[in-house]
């Protein structure tokens, strides 16, 4: 299964293995071909499946597949292992990714789970600056591919919209100049 | 910023003008912020970081109707650092660590702002005395200022959010720095952290090592954040550092009573080694200056002010020795030095 030939060229090995989700479709291909047939580079994207179809053809799927699940934060890449390590979450978005876990950690910590104190007076997102426009950008982005990638073009064709939307809203912003702090 | 607030003289809560001063050398809160859109301390990256203080710095300065003093820290040195951390405005992480962080003072050294320490803004208001009440309104103000124009990284599960679930929730931290002399010659310190700890309180010794500070000064502060509002936070911590507060007097008292020579013979002594000396330790002359603080408040030593007092804790401090010899010292020179400054500040 590991020295699997391209099946475009026929000689050389398969490097790249995709799996087309909308037509069901595995690809084996070497690079040489990969960048023939879609015409760009070879981006580092490998799915996970195929890779562990190619590497565990036996049953080491289940083992791996529970590693799989360990919780990563979608926005900063933070690990619950790492999470564990550090004591310090990544980002303010770790608290929705890990809440799994959380109640417990904070029970242990503050005998509560929930806020009962102030609240902020001003309406959440009100106040835009460059990291809040970056932050609502990559969570329509994420909702879109996740869209794309489970056939739901309804959504995918709004989630556009709305991104089209907020970017142009950001650069309304822009041009006014006023809001956010250093432009970069 | 170092010249300005060296010039400027110290901050208004040596001026031992708070209730409990006799007690109570400071009380101080603190809310930990985070800004919408950034990632925490542990993987924020360097530009990302460079933009948010950059957006810190310009907000913080035009807060209407304040007069923040501001610094980037990696514009000043280590002593001017070490000031900034004798001087209780940033923690000793926050001047240990590189990449863009800055702080941000107030004149009078009662608000000051850490940015990008663990959290993207740690925000301070430190008091004389216990005065927990006055320096939340004053907290409510400056972080309802900040609010206006800074969008804070918040959950309606579980309120502000920070990088550490330590602090999360409503992200306040109230401390206060007692002296407890009688308590430690007595032996019940032992007894009061164990009693702040049922609680929910932590109690540190500072400016020492090992059980017994040098100074006999503790910090206590409040372990919980969440679940519970600001003002029942603010509320039980006041009741606790007061029970301690009385605690502490009657040891005093009885100590006065029961031992009054050996107290006067203690003060007296310190009295004159602090007056007399030519080279001194920083641990030798926290000893003396915290026997002297205890013999003022029994009225065993005349002609010294708290105040004064306070002022000598801050000046004989590695930091500030080093900052008014306008030059680093290894540790020899600074007990010399220490001592010199000790007989000039002295009555």
């Amino acid at each position: 299964m590991n020295h699997q030939l391209c099946q475009m060229c026929h000689k050389n090995p398969a490097t790249v293995h995709e799996y087309i989700v909308a037509e069901k479709k595995e690809n084996h291909l070497c690079e040489e071909c990969y960048r023939k047939l879609y015409q760009q580079e070879l981006t580092p994207v490998i799915k996970l499946e195929i890779l562990q179809k190619l590497l565990f053809p036996g049953g080491i799927q289940e083992k791996e597949g529970r590693k799989r699940k360990e919780l990563v934060c979608p926005s900063c890449g933070m690990r619950l292992s790492e999470f564990k390590r550090l004591g310090r979450f990544g980002c303010p978005e770790c608290y929705s990714a890990f809440a799994k876990v959380l109640d417990q950690i904070l029970e242990s910590i503050h005998d509560a789970s929930r806020h009962e104190g102030a609240k902020p007076a001003q309406p959440e997102e009100t106040l835009s600056t460059p990291g809040v426009f970056r932050m609502k950008r990559a969570k329509l982005q994420r909702a879109l591919q996740e869209a794309v990638e489970a056939e739901r073009y309804e959504d995918a064709a709004r989630l556009r919209d709305e991104l089209k939307a907020l970017e142009e809203e950001e650069e309304a912003r822009k041009r006014a100049g006023r809001g956010g702090g250093g432009e970069s | 910023m170092i010249p300005t607030l060296l010039s400027h003289g110290e901050g208004e809560w040596l001026q031992a003008t708070g209730p409990e001063s006799d007690v109570v050398m400071s009380t101080r809160i603190r809310l930990a912020r985070n800004v919408q859109g950034y990632r925490f301390s542990t993987k924020i990256e360097p530009q990302e970081a460079e933009e948010l203080l950059g957006f810190l710095e310009e907000k913080i300065r035009a807060l209407p109707g304040r007069n923040f003093l501001w610094a980037d820290l990696r514009q000043l040195g280590p002593i001017e650092r070490q000031v900034l951390v004798e001087r209780h405005l940033i923690s000793r992480e926050h001047a240990a660590q590189d990449g863009p962080r800055g702080v941000a003072v107030e004149p009078g050294e009662r608000q000051g702002i850490m940015a990008l320490e663990e959290d993207h803004l740690r925000i301070q208001v430190l008091l004389s005395g216990l005065d927990v009440e006055k320096a939340w309104e004053e907290m409510t103000r400056l972080v309802s200022a900040l609010s206006e124009e800074i969008p804070f990284a918040w959950d309606d599960r579980y309120g502000y959010l920070t990088a550490c679930p330590t602090n999360v929730g409503t992200g306040l931290r109230v401390s206060a720095m007692l002296h407890l002399p009688g308590l430690v010659i007595s032996r019940q310190i032992e007894k009061a952290n164990q009693t702040a700890q049922k609680i929910h309180m932590a109690v540190r010794g500072l400016y020492g090592e090992g059980s017994r500070p040098a100074s006999d000064l503790f910090q206590i502060s409040n372990q919980v954040t969440l679940g519970r509002t600001e003002e029942d936070l603010c509320t039980e911590f006041r009741e606790v550092v007061e029970k301690i507060v009385s605690w502490e007097r009657e040891t005093r008292n009885q100590l006065l009573k029961e031992r009054r020579t050996e107290l006067e013979d203690q003060a007296s002594r310190s009295l004159g080694i602090l007056e007399r000396a030519r080279t001194m330790t920083s641990e030798e002359a926290l000893q003396h200056l915290s026997r002297l603080r205890l013999g003022i408040h029994l009225g065993l030593v005349k002609d010294l002010s708290l105040a004064k007092l306070n002022r000598i804790f801050l000046w004989v401090q590695p930091g500030h020795l080093q900052a008014e010899a306008g030059k680093a010292l290894d540790p020899q020179e600074r007990d010399i030095l220490r001592a010199e400054k000790l007989r000039e500040l002295m009555p």
